[in-house]
Protein backbone atom coordinates (compact mmCIF):
# COMPACT_ATOMS: atom_id res chain seq x y z
CA UNK A 1 0.00 0.00 0.00
CA UNK A 2 2.73 2.41 -0.43
CA UNK A 3 0.86 4.28 -3.03
CA UNK A 4 -0.25 6.02 -0.23
CA UNK A 5 2.91 7.04 1.59
CA UNK A 6 3.59 10.15 -0.99
CA UNK A 7 -0.09 11.79 -0.47
CA UNK A 8 0.79 11.77 3.57
CA UNK A 9 4.38 12.93 2.93
CA UNK A 10 3.02 16.31 0.60
CA UNK A 11 0.65 17.48 3.27
CA UNK A 12 4.17 18.56 4.87
CA UNK A 13 4.56 21.11 1.68
CA UNK A 14 4.03 24.81 2.59
CA UNK A 15 1.59 24.94 -0.78
CA UNK A 16 -1.69 25.67 0.41
CA UNK A 17 -3.38 24.75 -2.86
CA UNK A 18 -1.68 21.65 -2.98
CA UNK A 19 -2.20 20.40 0.79
CA UNK A 20 -6.14 21.30 -0.29
CA UNK A 21 -5.48 18.89 -3.52
CA UNK A 22 -3.78 16.41 -1.50
CA UNK A 23 -6.51 16.37 1.13
CA UNK A 24 -9.38 16.16 -1.26
CA UNK A 25 -7.56 13.24 -2.88
CA UNK A 26 -7.21 11.63 0.37
CA UNK A 27 -10.91 12.22 0.60
CA UNK A 28 -11.31 10.12 -2.76
CA UNK A 29 -9.61 7.64 -1.41
CA UNK A 30 -10.87 7.46 1.98
CA UNK A 31 -14.79 7.22 0.05
CA UNK A 32 -13.09 4.09 -2.40
CA UNK A 33 -10.09 2.28 -0.79
CA UNK A 34 -9.96 3.37 2.74
CA UNK A 35 -7.93 0.32 4.08
CA UNK A 36 -4.25 2.14 3.02
CA UNK A 37 -5.48 4.89 5.59
CA UNK A 38 -4.54 2.94 8.43
CA UNK A 39 -0.54 3.58 7.59
CA UNK A 40 -1.38 7.15 8.54
CA UNK A 41 2.09 8.78 10.89
CA UNK A 42 2.25 10.66 13.33
CA UNK A 43 4.28 13.39 10.51
CA UNK A 44 0.82 13.40 8.62
CA UNK A 45 -1.10 13.87 12.09
CA UNK A 46 0.62 16.95 13.06
CA UNK A 47 0.39 18.12 8.95
CA UNK A 48 -3.33 17.80 9.33
CA UNK A 49 -3.38 19.41 12.47
CA UNK A 50 -1.63 22.38 11.32
CA UNK A 51 -4.04 22.39 8.39
CA UNK A 52 -7.00 22.24 10.61
CA UNK A 53 -5.63 25.63 12.48
CA UNK A 54 -7.16 28.95 11.45
CA UNK A 55 -4.22 31.22 10.71
CA UNK A 56 -4.81 35.36 10.93
CA UNK A 57 -1.55 35.41 9.34
CA UNK A 58 -4.04 33.94 5.69
CA UNK A 59 -6.51 36.29 6.08
CA UNK A 60 -6.15 39.15 3.89
CA UNK A 61 -8.00 42.59 2.84
CA UNK A 62 -9.41 42.60 -0.04
CA UNK A 63 -10.56 46.56 -1.80
CA UNK A 64 -13.37 46.15 -4.17
CA UNK A 65 -13.41 50.10 -5.14
CA UNK A 66 -15.17 51.51 -1.72
CA UNK A 67 -15.57 48.27 0.04
CA UNK A 68 -13.12 46.09 2.00
CA UNK A 69 -13.50 41.93 2.25
CA UNK A 70 -11.31 39.64 4.56
CA UNK A 71 -10.65 37.15 2.47
CA UNK A 72 -9.51 33.91 4.55
CA UNK A 73 -7.33 32.03 1.78
CA UNK A 74 -6.57 29.20 4.61
CA UNK A 75 -10.66 28.36 4.39
CA UNK A 76 -10.33 26.41 1.73
CA UNK A 77 -8.07 24.48 2.92
CA UNK A 78 -9.37 24.02 6.45
CA UNK A 79 -12.52 22.63 4.87
CA UNK A 80 -11.00 19.94 2.86
CA UNK A 81 -8.86 18.74 6.60
CA UNK A 82 -12.19 18.68 8.68
CA UNK A 83 -13.72 16.43 5.29
CA UNK A 84 -10.99 14.20 5.12
CA UNK A 85 -11.47 13.83 9.10
CA UNK A 86 -15.17 13.22 8.74
CA UNK A 87 -14.60 10.74 5.94
CA UNK A 88 -11.90 9.22 7.36
CA UNK A 89 -13.01 9.10 11.15
CA UNK A 90 -13.91 5.38 11.24
CA UNK A 91 -11.00 4.26 9.68
CA UNK A 92 -8.15 6.68 11.69
CA UNK A 93 -10.04 7.08 14.57
CA UNK A 94 -8.32 3.96 16.64
CA UNK A 95 -4.81 5.16 15.01
CA UNK A 96 -4.57 8.44 16.41
CA UNK A 97 -6.79 8.60 19.18
CA UNK A 98 -10.15 10.28 20.49
CA UNK A 99 -7.71 12.86 21.82
CA UNK A 100 -6.84 14.12 18.70
CA UNK A 101 -10.35 14.28 16.94
CA UNK A 102 -11.64 16.12 19.68
CA UNK A 103 -8.48 18.77 19.74
CA UNK A 104 -9.26 18.84 16.02
CA UNK A 105 -12.78 19.82 16.65
CA UNK A 106 -12.07 22.26 19.67
CA UNK A 107 -9.71 24.09 16.89
CA UNK A 108 -12.79 24.24 14.45
CA UNK A 109 -15.16 25.37 16.29
CA UNK A 110 -14.45 29.25 15.61
CA UNK A 111 -16.59 32.87 15.43
CA UNK A 112 -17.22 32.35 12.57
CA UNK A 113 -19.98 30.57 10.35
CA UNK A 114 -17.97 28.73 8.19
CA UNK A 115 -18.14 25.07 6.20
CA UNK A 116 -15.63 22.94 9.22
CA UNK A 117 -18.00 24.27 11.67
CA UNK A 118 -21.02 22.84 9.67
CA UNK A 119 -18.46 19.46 8.73
CA UNK A 120 -17.95 19.32 12.56
CA UNK A 121 -20.96 19.45 14.18
CA UNK B 1 -19.03 15.20 15.94
CA UNK B 2 -22.24 12.82 15.35
CA UNK B 3 -19.74 10.37 13.77
CA UNK B 4 -17.66 10.04 16.78
CA UNK B 5 -21.33 10.02 18.70
CA UNK B 6 -22.12 7.45 16.97
CA UNK B 7 -18.79 5.57 16.16
CA UNK B 8 -17.28 5.71 20.39
CA UNK B 9 -20.03 7.77 22.18
CA UNK B 10 -18.33 6.82 26.04
CA UNK B 11 -14.78 7.84 24.71
CA UNK B 12 -16.16 11.91 24.68
CA UNK B 13 -16.84 11.37 28.07
CA UNK B 14 -13.58 12.60 29.40
CA UNK B 15 -13.35 15.59 27.23
CA UNK B 16 -16.79 16.27 27.82
CA UNK B 17 -15.71 19.69 29.80
CA UNK B 18 -13.74 20.95 27.31
CA UNK B 19 -16.65 20.30 24.35
CA UNK B 20 -19.13 21.58 27.25
CA UNK B 21 -16.98 25.19 27.19
CA UNK B 22 -16.94 25.45 23.36
CA UNK B 23 -20.54 24.82 23.39
CA UNK B 24 -21.55 27.66 25.76
CA UNK B 25 -19.16 30.01 23.47
CA UNK B 26 -21.58 29.06 20.57
CA UNK B 27 -24.87 29.35 22.19
CA UNK B 28 -23.76 33.05 23.33
CA UNK B 29 -22.51 33.80 19.04
CA UNK B 30 -25.32 32.04 17.98
CA UNK B 31 -27.71 34.01 20.50
CA UNK B 32 -26.53 37.55 19.39
CA UNK B 33 -27.29 36.21 15.50
CA UNK B 34 -30.65 35.55 16.45
CA UNK B 35 -31.37 38.79 18.46
CA UNK B 36 -29.60 40.85 15.81
CA UNK B 37 -31.79 38.96 13.76
CA UNK B 38 -28.51 37.65 11.80
CA UNK B 39 -30.14 34.99 10.34
CA UNK B 40 -28.45 34.53 7.40
CA UNK B 41 -28.79 31.00 5.59
CA UNK B 42 -24.96 30.12 6.71
CA UNK B 43 -25.81 31.08 10.51
CA UNK B 44 -29.40 28.73 10.07
CA UNK B 45 -27.41 25.89 9.37
CA UNK B 46 -24.61 26.32 11.41
CA UNK B 47 -27.17 26.29 14.26
CA UNK B 48 -29.26 23.29 13.34
CA UNK B 49 -26.32 21.44 12.67
CA UNK B 50 -25.06 22.47 16.33
CA UNK B 51 -28.67 21.36 17.47
CA UNK B 52 -28.23 18.00 15.86
CA UNK B 53 -24.96 17.29 17.78
CA UNK B 54 -26.33 18.81 21.23
CA UNK B 55 -29.52 15.54 20.67
CA UNK B 56 -27.28 13.02 19.45
CA UNK B 57 -25.06 13.86 23.06
CA UNK B 58 -28.36 13.88 24.63
CA UNK B 59 -29.36 10.90 23.43
CA UNK B 60 -26.01 8.94 25.15
CA UNK B 61 -27.61 7.61 28.38
CA UNK B 62 -24.68 8.16 30.37
CA UNK B 63 -24.57 11.73 29.93
CA UNK B 64 -27.19 12.93 32.42
CA UNK B 65 -24.43 11.73 35.14
CA UNK B 66 -22.28 14.62 33.43
CA UNK B 67 -22.92 18.00 35.93
CA UNK B 68 -21.52 19.98 33.28
CA UNK B 69 -23.44 18.69 29.88
CA UNK B 70 -26.65 18.83 32.38
CA UNK B 71 -26.13 22.16 33.68
CA UNK B 72 -25.46 23.53 29.65
CA UNK B 73 -28.22 21.76 28.66
CA UNK B 74 -30.87 22.82 31.13
CA UNK B 75 -29.51 26.48 31.31
CA UNK B 76 -28.97 27.13 27.47
CA UNK B 77 -31.03 24.98 25.27
CA UNK B 78 -34.20 24.00 27.44
CA UNK B 79 -34.57 28.10 29.38
CA UNK B 80 -33.71 29.11 26.07
CA UNK B 81 -37.35 29.50 24.23
CA UNK B 82 -35.93 29.35 20.55
CA UNK B 83 -32.91 27.05 21.01
CA UNK B 84 -35.36 24.65 22.15
CA UNK B 85 -37.93 24.79 19.39
CA UNK B 86 -34.55 24.26 16.81
CA UNK B 87 -33.74 21.76 19.55
CA UNK B 88 -36.97 20.06 18.96
CA UNK B 89 -37.12 20.36 14.88
CA UNK B 90 -33.14 18.73 14.73
CA UNK B 91 -34.76 15.79 17.71
CA UNK B 92 -37.79 15.32 15.34
CA UNK B 93 -35.77 15.28 11.88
Amino acid sequence: MAIIEPFFALLSESDLNLKKAVLESLNSIAHSMPKPLQLINPAFENALSDACKYKPELVKEIELGPFKYMVDEGLAMRTSAFSFIDTAMEYILEKVGINYIVDQILMGISKYYNKPMLIIF
Amino acid sequence: MNKVISLAPLSLFPYIDRLVDKFGECTTKFDKAINAKQEGERVKDCIRAFMRTIFALSKIEEINSMPKFKGFYDEKIVKNEKFKELYEQAASS
